[in-house]
C-alpha cells in the first residue's frame, strides 16, 4: 500500500521508503511525518479492534514506539503501511487476550459523534430524536456484535470492511494465506448478519 | 479453494453498515496532539530510572504488602488484637520465669552435711530392719521334682487284668 496524497498541495511529502531510510539513518524528524501520515489509520484499526478511546491512545502511541524502537528490523519486503498495521493488530490482539474477561463493550460517546455526521441522517426519518436515537441503537448494536466475533475475526473484518485493505494486503499483515483471509472474512460476515438481522 | 463468489454474497447490506465505523474518529483536535504526547511519552521513557534487581525485589515485596493491608474497618480490631496477644505472651513469658527458677534452685542446691547426717539417720531403721528380718526355714520348701509344676502322670505298676474267663483245659 503506497502513502496517501500529500496534504499540503505546495509541498510534496516524501515517500514511506525515503522516510524509513532517513529514520533508520538517524533522523527522528522523518518518523514524526510517517506517524502523522498514519495515526488516524492506526488509530481506527485500534479502535474497532478494542472499542475504547482511552485504551486505543495507549496502544496507538505503543503502537508507534514500538515501530520507533524496532526501525532498524524493518525490511523492505513489505511495505511500511503492511509493517505498521501488524505492528498495531498483534498489538490490540494481545491486549484483548490480556484484557479477555473486562467489560469493554462501554463506548466512548464523547468521541463517537456518529449520531452528529450528515452522512448518517437518514431524510426518511422525521424526527431529531428519533433519528438519533435509532442511529445510537446501530452503532450500540454493530459495536456489540462485533465484539462478540473473535479477535482475529474482528480484526479481519476491520482491516477489510472498516480500513478496505485488499485480502492479499490483510494476509500479509496477519502473516496468513489469501484463503485464509477470505474463510475468516466470510465466517465473520455470516456471524454480523445472524447478529444484526434486525437492521441489514 | 474458497469460493469468492460465495463469500460476497449478500453482504451488502452488512458491509455499508460496516463502512460507517470508517468515519468513528476522534475530531481533528485529538489526532494534532498526538505526535505532541509521543515526544513527551518518549523523554518520559529516557527519564525512567533503571530498575536494578534489588529495587525491583524491594518493589514487589512493598506491592505484597500494600495488597496484605486490611481494610480500615479491620485495622484496629487487629491492632487491639495485636497488642493483647502481646501483653498475654508477656504475662506467661514472666510467670514461667519465676516458676521455673524456684524449681531450679530446689534442684541445684547442695544439702549441707548436717542436713545429709540428719536424713542418712531418718532412713537408716528401716534399712537395718530389712536386713535383719528372719527368714522362716519351714515356709520355705525344698526344691525338688514334686515342687516343680508337672502334670500328672500316672504309671500302671500291675499287668493288665481282664476280665475273660480263663480257658481251663
Amino acid at each position: 500500500m503506497e502513502s496517501p496524497p500529500s496534504t499540503s498541495e505546495s509541498e510534496p511529502q516524501p515517500p514511506d521508503r525515503e522516510l524509513v531510510s532517513r529514520t533508520q539513518a538517524g533522523d527522528p524528524t522523518a518518523f514524526d511525518v510517517l506517524l502523522v501520515r498514519y495515526q488516524q489509520r492506526v488509530y481506527g484499526m485500534i479502535y474497532n479492534m478494542v472499542n475504547n478511546h482511552a485504551d486505543t491512545n495507549d496502544l496507538l502511541m505503543e503502537t508507534f514506539t514500538k515501530a520507533f524502537q524496532n526501525i532498524h528490523s524493518y525490511k523492505a519486503d513489505a511495505t511500511f503501511s503492511t509493517w505498521l498495521y501488524r505492528i498495531a493488530v498483534n498489538h490490540a490482539i494481545n491486549f484483548l487476550k490480556r484484557n479477555k474477561f473486562r467489560n469493554n463493550l462501554s463506548m466512548d460517546d464523547d468521541d463517537a459523534d456518529l449520531h452528529n455526521r450528515k452522512e448518517f441522517i437518514d431524510t426518511d426519518v422525521t424526527s431529531d430524536a428519533e433519528r438519533q436515537t435509532n442511529l445510537a441503537e446501530l452503532q450500540n448494536k454493530l459495536n456489540e456484535s462485533l465484539m462478540k466475533l473473535s479477535e482475529q475475526h474482528r480484526a479481519v473484518v476491520t482491516l477489510f470492511d472498516v480500513q478496505g485493505l485488499s485480502h492479499a494486503e490483510i494476509g500479509k499483515i496477519m502473516e496468513c494465506s489469501e484463503g485464509t483471509v477470505r474463510s475468516r472474512l466470510f465466517y465473520a460476515h455470516k456471524q454480523l448478519q445472524k447478529y444484526l438481522k434486525d437492521y441489514v | 479453494m474458497f469460493n469468492k463468489e460465495r463469500s460476497e454474497e449478500n453482504f451488502q447490506g452488512l458491509q455499508k453498515l460496516l463502512a460507517m465505523k470508517r468515519t468513528e474518529l476522534p475530531p481533528q483536535s485529538y489526532f494534532d496532539g498526538v505526535l505532541s504526547e509521543f515526544h513527551n511519552r518518549q523523554r518520559a521513557q529516557l527519564l525512567e530510572p533503571r530498575y536494578t534487581f534489588v529495587s525491583r525485589f524491594f518493589e514487589a515485596l512493598e506491592t505484597i504488602r500494600e495488597s496484605l493491608q486490611p481494610r480500615p474497618v479491620l485495622r484496629y480490631a487487629m491492632a487491639t488484637s495485636a497488642v493483647v496477644l502481646l501483653l498475654a505472651a508477656s504475662l506467661k513469658v514472666s510467670w514461667t520465669d519465676g516458676a521455673s527458677s524456684s524449681g531450679l534452685a530446689l534442684q541445684t542446691a547442695t544439702p549441707s552435711v548436717s542436713e545429709n547426717f540428719a536424713f542418712t539417720q531418718a532412713l537408716e531403721p528401716q534399712k537395718v530392719s530389712n536386713v535383719d528380718q528372719q527368714i522362716d526355714a519351714a515356709s520355705v520348701g525344698p526344691v525338688s521334682l514334686d515342687n516343680k509344676r508337672v502334670l500328672p502322670h500316672y504309671v500302671i505298676a500291675q499287668a493288665p487284668t481282664s476280665y475273660d474267663t480263663a480257658m481251663a483245659f
